[in-house]
């Protein structure tokens, strides 16, 4: 089952409906100067966001994984996680998803770097929805390895590189 | 001293000491002992007259014991509940009391409870409508306890005060060592919507026909522990520190419906006026029922009883002895299963209870697993002591109780459900039966220590859920194994790897934590399992921890009494792991740092050659040179080591010696610590002609450097690989660093898009 399950819910606590807002994301530097990012988000609040933003009522898992969605996905994405290199925003490639328990993974990546000395990553995924949303970022460049969370009201990591 | 004799001892005490003049330029300032093995005697309470060194109780340890009478009535029209309560304390502490605490629970709810106001939180730019109307647009509950008396035996009022969650109640007299004290409580609250308003009991409403499931608890003022550790318990109940409760005898009466199905704590003591003679065939044939429950209202049977709704009413009286709580679930849309297991010599009964909505899913597996976590658990610490352990589906609730528990895993409407939905029933099923050990009678204080009991109950329920798949394998197929989702070493890596400004130790207060899931279940119950899998082994594990559980069977431990017991009972010396995990944050990385090879060289190595400069010698006595692998410049590394080094050759053909056969390759290898926490070094040595040799280096490795441990490995056969913690026990947060030559790791991304790309 979901690793991230140890994370994100308080489990038999005796809370009903007490989930913790959670995401996790990792943006992996390569050797080879690209980055790769790999979201992971809860199938409901990922599907309540995608519902929200375009408007659908019926959305199920079976649907969403459909290529017909990469381009509406993609977008999310681009308006909702924004990568700076220099203060100069990134455009993300979508990769794909894939579904693994109760969690949707997103691909993304930014295929060649340009020079830079400074990274920012503004993360507001599900921000729109949930006020305790929480996101996860692990930064993963050459070895050296920072973590931060994004929540409402500070929601940007500023590395210098 | 001749001159080659003093030449070879200054070469060796200058190679010795150099480490030592560097470090002596950086000594650390603070002169104290920061020693990662050093023991415990500041962060543990002394050993006393109650509570002894070797973590058992002392010779003086006593506990205070509140028994109730009670009548209780369920008012389903009005969601409502009153009670009336005798209680009768008794002072087994050596000191005199002038008052007593109660605890009322219920007062979480009340409009003006603090508890509502103590969480931060921001603005969201948009909401569901559903989100947005039960932020803003609902009425707050109306709920808390309303106190209509307190007053003694002779119904005389007694002075009281309610601080939030907590009632004060004078006692007229000085409660002497000894002496007991009766005083009656009547009481009335409302009951909450649990699956719209939260909580660990209430109801849920079924729409349809206005039928509602009551599982009920914390619904009376109960009794709190005063103790030799915290005195009378003063740390309020702001809605995650759960319950610290003494031990008694319970005679509870409840007045519910005549049409509705009750069971609850304690045995019940009126069968025959409440069951129909079908009923007690049906219960009588369960008591002898060991392989598959046995239906006592079907599901017919109850979709009939939902049709109605009695004016009637039915008074349920239950006796329950040695509790340390009292719960009950009530409606009349409950199917009621039940089946008997074997534990010891003696007979228990696995009980389910749940409405159509939880079927099929309930029926088929929630009494089965219930049995089987009865039999584990008993395995692991004492046998089950009560005559009945229930399970009552709730929505969305996880929740325990004496021999009661609440558990969510609902099908959709159709029936169908997903295997998330399956195993986290189970898993939970086994989680709060399972907490029937941990804390109803191992009883620690969960205001204080939530990890004491869900982070041992956690533990021992991945331990029941990996057996009850191998005991009972069709519950599981076609998986092989059961997909525990806490206890495994490398599931908690995630968590312990987060920025640390967003980790607390476990030895914190639970209300005081960022995710409570994985500090106070996740992490401990997987430090446990690394404990039992890698550094004690099962026997010396499970031994320890039967005592634990046996010593403070139906007492109240404290942390240290755990920590104390597990070394004591093993001989193993766990302060290193206990201050690791569970007082600080540090996490587990381990890593390969390098790995240097040499040969036997046929003339003084470079580095040697270095030291004589520098030190102007000139002559060295005859030695057997190691040289690194990149200065073999006469190739002469893959030659007979004995061809090398004829000084050796021939000290050996002249010497008495066990073992000629000298080895050809040595590796230093050099472990880094990245990581605050210790652990073993677990390697795999893999050899070129496919062999594979595991060498476990205990955590004392790392005794006397923290950073750095370095390893020399002689061997006759070429290392072409060297793995660190190759089974992924350790806990290790970054795998990057485990191996020699560094693999190229195909991470997960580079994975799917070479699927997706084709």
């Amino acid at each position: 089952m979901n690793k991230l399950k140890l994370i994100l819910i308080v489990f038999c606590l005796g809370f009903s409906t007490h989930k913790y807002y959670v995401s996790t994301s990792l943006f992996n530097f390569t050797d080879s100067n690209s980055l790769q990012i790999t979201v992971r988000l809860f199938k409901d609040d990922f599907e309540n966001a995608y519902k929200n933003k375009y408007s659908i009522n019926e959305l199920t898992e079976n649907i969403l994984l459909k290529s017909e969605h990469h381009d509406s996905i993609h977008n999310y994405f681009n308006s909702n996680l924004d990568v700076f290199f220099d203060d100069y925003k990134n455009q993300l490639s979508l990769i794909g998803l894939e579904s693994k328990n109760d969690m949707y993974i997103f691909y993304l990546e930014i295929e060649t770097l340009p020079n830079f000395t400074k990274i920012s990553i503004d993360n507001k995924l599900l921000f729109e929805l949930y006020s305790k949303q929480q996101n996860i970022i692990h930064v993963k460049k050459n070895g050296i390895k920072k973590s931060f969370i994004s929540i409402e009201n500070n929601s940007v990591l500023n590395l210098d590189i | 001293m001749n001159y080659k004799n003093l030449v070879f001892f200054t070469l060796s005490f200058f190679i010795a000491f150099t480490g030592y003049s560097q470090e002596a330029k950086e000594r650390n300032q603070e002169n104290i002992n920061v020693n990662k093995f050093r023991q415990l005697y500041q962060e543990f309470s002394s050993p006393n007259m109650f509570r002894t060194a070797s973590g058992a109780p002392g010779p003086a340890y006593y506990q205070q014991q509140a028994d109730y009478k009670m009548n209780i009535e369920l008012d389903d029209e009005n969601k409502t509940i009153y009670g009336n309560e005798t209680i009768t304390y008794t002072n087994n502490s050596p000191d005199n009391l002038e008052y007593l605490w109660v605890q009322l629970d219920q007062n979480i709810r009340k409009k003006d409870s603090p508890s509502l106001l103590i969480d931060g939180g921001g603005v969201s730019p948009a909401y569901l409508p559903s989100g947005f109307t039960k932020e803003f647009l609902t009425d707050p509950f109306d709920g808390g306890f309303n106190i209509e008396y307190v007053v003694d035996e002779n119904k005389k009022p007694l002075k009281h005060f309610v601080n939030q969650t907590m009632m004060r109640v004078d006692l007229p007299n000085i409660l002497k060592s000894g002496e007991s004290f009766s005083f009656s409580i009547k009481w009335w609250y409302n009951i909450q919507d649990h699956v719209n308003q939260d909580g660990r009991s209430g109801y849920e409403s079924f729409d349809k026909d206005g039928n509602r499931v009551y599982i009920i608890a914390q619904f009376f003022p109960r009794m709190a522990v005063y103790n030799e550790v915290e005195g009378w318990q003063n740390y309020q109940f702001w809605g995650d520190g759960e319950f610290a409760l003494p031990f008694g005898n319970y005679d509870v009466k409840i007045t519910v419906p005549s049409d509705h199905i009750l069971d609850a704590t304690g045995e019940l003591q009126n069968r025959k006026n409440l069951f129909s003679k079908e009923m007690i065939k049906r219960y009588n044939k369960a008591k002898k029922t060991y392989d598959k429950p046995v239906m006592i209202v079907t599901q017919a049977e109850a979709e009939e009883a939902e049709k109605g709704f009695s004016k009637k009413k039915k008074t349920w009286h239950f006796q329950a002895e040695n509790v340390r709580d009292f719960a009950f679930a009530s409606s009349r849309k409950f199917i009621w299963d039940m089946m008997a297991v074997k534990i010891g010599d003696k007979d228990v009964m696995a009980v389910s209870m749940y409405p159509k909505e939880g079927n099929p899913l309930w029926e088929d597996y929630s009494t089965v697993v219930v049995a089987e976590t009865l039999k584990t658990y008993s395995d692991y610490t004492f046998d089950y002591p009560y005559h009945k352990a229930i399970s009552v589906h709730a929505k969305q609730i996880g929740m325990e109780y004496p021999m009661i528990c609440f558990n969510f895993g609902r099908p959709n409407i159709d029936g169908s459900y997903s295997d998330d939905v399956k195993f986290g029933m189970i898993g939970v099923i086994i989680h709060e039966v399972g907490h029937n050990w941990f804390p109803m009678i191992v009883n620690n204080d969960e205001r204080q220590w939530a990890w004491m009991d869900e982070g041992i109950n956690t533990f021992v329920q991945y331990v029941t859920e990996q057996k009850l798949g191998k005991d009972i394998p069709e519950i599981i197929s076609p998986l092989e194994n059961y997909p525990s989702d806490r206890g495994p070493a490398n599931m908690i890596t995630r968590y312990m790897g987060v920025d640390q400004n967003f980790l607390a130790p476990i030895m914190s207060n639970p209300e005081n934590v960022y995710s409570l899931g994985p500090n106070a279940y996740g992490k401990p119950a997987t430090a446990l399992n690394i404990l039992r899998e890698t550094v004690m082994g099962r026997e010396l594990f499970d031994h320890a921890f039967k005592t634990y559980s046996k010593r403070w069977m139906f007492k109240h431990p404290s942390p240290e009494d755990f920590f104390r017991t597990m070394e004591d009972a093993s001989a193993v010396d766990l302060d290193w792991f206990w201050r690791g995990w569970f007082y600080t944050t540090d996490y587990v990385d381990i890593g390969i740092k390098e790995v240097n090879q040499y040969f036997i060289s046929n003339e003084p190595s470079v580095a040697i050659k270095k030291i004589m400069e520098e030190q102007g010698i000139t002559k060295l006595r005859p030695l057997v040179f190691l040289e690194k692998f990149e200065n073999d410049i006469n190739s002469v590394k893959d030659k007979d080591p004995l061809e090398n080094s004829k000084l050796l050759n021939n000290y050996l053909n002249e010497n008495e010696v066990s073992n000629k056969e000298v080895p050809k390759f040595f590796y230093e290898v050099i472990f880094e610590k990245p990581g605050g926490l210790v652990m073993p070094l677990i390697v795999d040595f893999e050899y070129e002609d496919g062999t594979t040799k595991r060498v476990t280096y205990p955590a004392q490795v790392w005794r006397k450097n923290d950073k750095e441990v370095k390893k020399l490995i002689t061997s006759n056969k070429k290392i072409i690989n060297i793995n660190l913690d190759p089974d992924l026990e350790t806990a290790d947060i970054d795998t990057s660093n485990n191996s020699w030559p560094k693999k190229q790791d195909n991470s997960e991304f580079d994975k799917f898009k070479s699927k997706v790309k084709g």
